[in-house]
């Protein structure tokens, strides 16, 4: 027996000592998964949020449409963009560009237009999408967004749930949350109708339902076949660019050139058999995540959370915050089993989740469905303290039904793409993939720490999942995902990670040190 | 008489915030959860008068960001700067043995209670990195990325 082990040993050493070729380090390279420069054929409407410094600081926002030829070329005509920056609308026309897409779904991606060319990393969750970060040359700049297969260019009528975010466009500089559905009345163009509400959060000021029916949408003629449309909701003027007959996405255009700002999110259309009651919830799960800023100083702020709705009550309630270096479970331990869901029942697809940690702590989220199984959520929470009640954060997300259960790794997908944004020693941005079950290093991240020379390309990565207990958070047991990124530079980003279903985990930051707050989702690929 | 009354008042408290701030333990903790503001409010400003501890850009200490501990007349305080960056850009420095006035306001954030600083005056030198509502000059939101399809 001591000599077999013996000999294993020998062997084991040969081994080592052949794979470790000298003093450099082998590094397996990351799994391939199957895409190319086909995967990316077509119209894509992109959206990408960031901050940028060029004779001052300002949040930006881009928005458009590019062509990919399918075969590493960006069409030098059809494709535009939006830009808000410095508190100003501009629009350009791409006149081209390139892109390489490698088999494990990265790549980059270079959109030219008549001012320049903008560099992103980029990662396809399938040929209909994926996500991108900024990472231009030459310029303090970060941005990260998606990028969607665009299948129609005229806006449906339809209910849409919309979560738009940012700063608003009023020169104070107050960060602000918009959740809402709109009604179009017409396809292509019109006005909402009634039944189209908002609930605004600026700066901790909450509006409360609020009635925006009127308004108005055009599809913008003078760029025919790109999707690209203005509209104004609720007294607010937006470009908007349509992606598919369910989803749109949105920035505002208003002039704010005191204290630039911007806001972009995305619409998406009512399924058939959106709840609109509270007996349609029986043992129902959802998980979210949630990004934004704390009221008290503007400080970063994140949220993710779980429960259970049946009926009109809450259980199984678990929450963690993030709020600037400040990590706390709610409950500490095990989970909250005590709270109110409520739905207004007028097929906007409102509702809200009410619970209480404390006489002190009163969490309230605003959510609006588009279907059974995803809408979208705002935060307005508050605390009281010396009889004075204020709202916490300004912050939303997305809500997702927690489906599939129970999770374990084996019911992991093989490959997941993923985007993380947070707040470092300013805004940082990361896209990249990883293969969970493959040997370490299982993936590569390129990211944008904003700073010149602060550009990083093909960082190995080691993704861990860590599913506890049957993967919900039913129990208070978290789930985990460590990213351990090798090179240089070299760094660990420990998330909680909240299983939506196999196919979608949204992950939340939890680093105790105060050096980064973040958040981000990881989607599974299909080449 | 009232300027008096008042002065020592604001004095009082600010000695006993600033001991609550500085300080670990329980019961410290527990008197400075009454004593921080949930928002910022520059008519209760102050002013700390001291000298540079030491300063850090990324603090291990929640809030994140840059904090400066000064040595005043109540003992050592932690203060919370907010953005590095907004100081490399201002060539704003700050280092062991300067003599510094800041300006700010206690305030609770999370779990913590910091001296939020709004105004940092470094002998002939001077930096706003708050705005009039305490928020951090900046220090961007977290954009929550929403899934791809």
């Amino acid at each position: 027996m001591n000599r077999l082990l013996f000999v294993l040993t020998i062997i084991a050493v040969a081994w080592t000592c052949s794979c470790s070729g000298g003093s450099s380090t082998v590094v397996p390279p990351p799994p391939a998964t199957g895409f190319n420069n086909g995967s990316l054929k077509g119209a894509y409407v992109f959206s990408m949020t960031g901050t940028t410094i060029d004779n001052g600081t300002s949040s930006f926002s881009r928005v458009g449409v590019f062509i990919a030829d399918g075969g590493g070329g960006i069409a030098a005509t059809g494709g535009v963009e939006d830009i808000q920056i410095f508190g100003g609308h501009n629009i350009f026309n791409l006149t081209g560009g390139s892109y390489v897409v490698n088999s494990d779904g990265r790549g980059t991606l270079s959109l030219t237009d008549s001012i320049g060319t903008v560099q992103y990393s980029i990662a396809l969750v399938s040929s209909t999408g994926g996500y991108l970060v900024d990472m231009i040359s030459g310029d303090t700049e970060t941005a990260s967004g998606s990028f969607s297969l665009q299948t129609s260019t005229t806006m449906a009528t339809g209910t849409y749930a919309f979560d738009f975010s940012g700063i608003v466009p009023d020169n104070t500089g107050n960060p602000i949350s918009i959740v809402g559905d709109i009604i179009p009345n017409a396809a292509g163009a019109g006005s909402f109708s009634g039944g189209s509400f908002w609930d605004v959060n600026d700066a901790g000021a909450l509006s409360g339902k609020t009635s925006i029916s009127g308004g108005a949408y055009a599809t913008d003629n003078a760029n025919p076949g790109t999707g690209r449309g203005l509209a104004n909701i609720g007294g607010l003027d937006f470009v908007y660019y349509v992606i598919d007959s369910r989803h749109v996405e949105f920035m505002g255009i208003d002039t704010d050139t005191a204290a630039p700002g911007t806001i972009l999110g995305e619409a998406t259309a009512q399924l058939a058999g959106t709840p609109n009651d509270v007996s349609s919830f029986s043992n129902s799960s959802f998980v979210f995540v949630m990004g934004g800023s704390n009221v008290t100083d503007g400080g970063p702020h994140t949220r993710a959370a779980r429960l259970t709705a049946t009926g009109g009550a809450l259980s199984a309630i678990l929450l963690d915050d993030n709020n600037e270096g400040s990590v706390t479970s709610v409950p500490p331990s095990g989970v909250l089993n005590a709270g109110t869901v409520t739905l207004d029942g007028d097929g906007s697809g409102r509702g809200t989740f009410t619970f209480t940690q404390n006489a002190s702590n009163t969490f309230t989220f605003i959510f609006y469905l588009s279907s059974a199984t995803e809408g979208v959520i705002q935060d307005v929470s508050s605390v009281t303290n010396g009889g004075l009640t204020t709202t916490i954060e300004v912050a939303d997300g997305t809500l997702l039904a927690q489906t599939g259960a129970p999770f374990s790794s084996s019911s992991l997908a093989t490959n997941y793409a993923f985007n993380w944004s947070g707040v470092s020693t300013s805004q940082e941005d990361f896209v990249g993939q990883f293969a969970p079950a493959h040997v370490s290093p299982n993936g590569q991240v390129d990211f944008n720490e904003f700073g010149q020379g602060l550009l990083f390309f093909n960082n190995p990565l080691n993704g861990v999942i860590t599913v506890g207990g049957d993967g919900t958070g039913s129990t208070g047991q978290h789930s985990t995902f460590v990213a351990g990124i090798s090179g240089t530079p070299s760094t660990t980003i420990n998330y909680f990670a909240y299983i939506a279903n196999s196919n979608t985990i949204l992950v939340m930051g939890t680093q105790n040190s105060g050096k980064r707050i973040i958040a981000g989702v990881l989607t599974a690929q299909t080449p | 008489m009232k300027l008096k009354i008042r002065l020592f008042l604001g004095s009082a408290v600010l000695a006993s915030a600033l001991l609550s701030v500085s300080f670990a333990g329980a019961q410290q903790q527990q008197a400075a959860v009454a004593q921080a503001n949930a928002t910022y409010d520059a008519s209760r400003e102050t002013t700390l008068v001291g000298k540079v501890l030491s300063y850090t850009a990324e603090s291990s200490v929640p809030p994140m960001g840059a904090h400066v501990i000064i040595q005043t007349a109540y003992g050592p305080v932690d203060v919370h700067i907010g953005s590095a960056k907004l100081l490399e850009q201002n060539h704003f420095t700050l280092a062991a043995g300067d003599s510094v006035r800041i300006t700010g306001e206690v305030i609770s954030i999370g779990q913590s209670n910091t001296f939020a600083a709004r105004i940092i005056e470094n002998g002939t030198q001077s930096v706003t990195v708050r705005n009039s509502k305490g928020q951090i000059l900046q220090m961007p939101a977290v954009h929550a990325p929403r899934g791809a399809r």
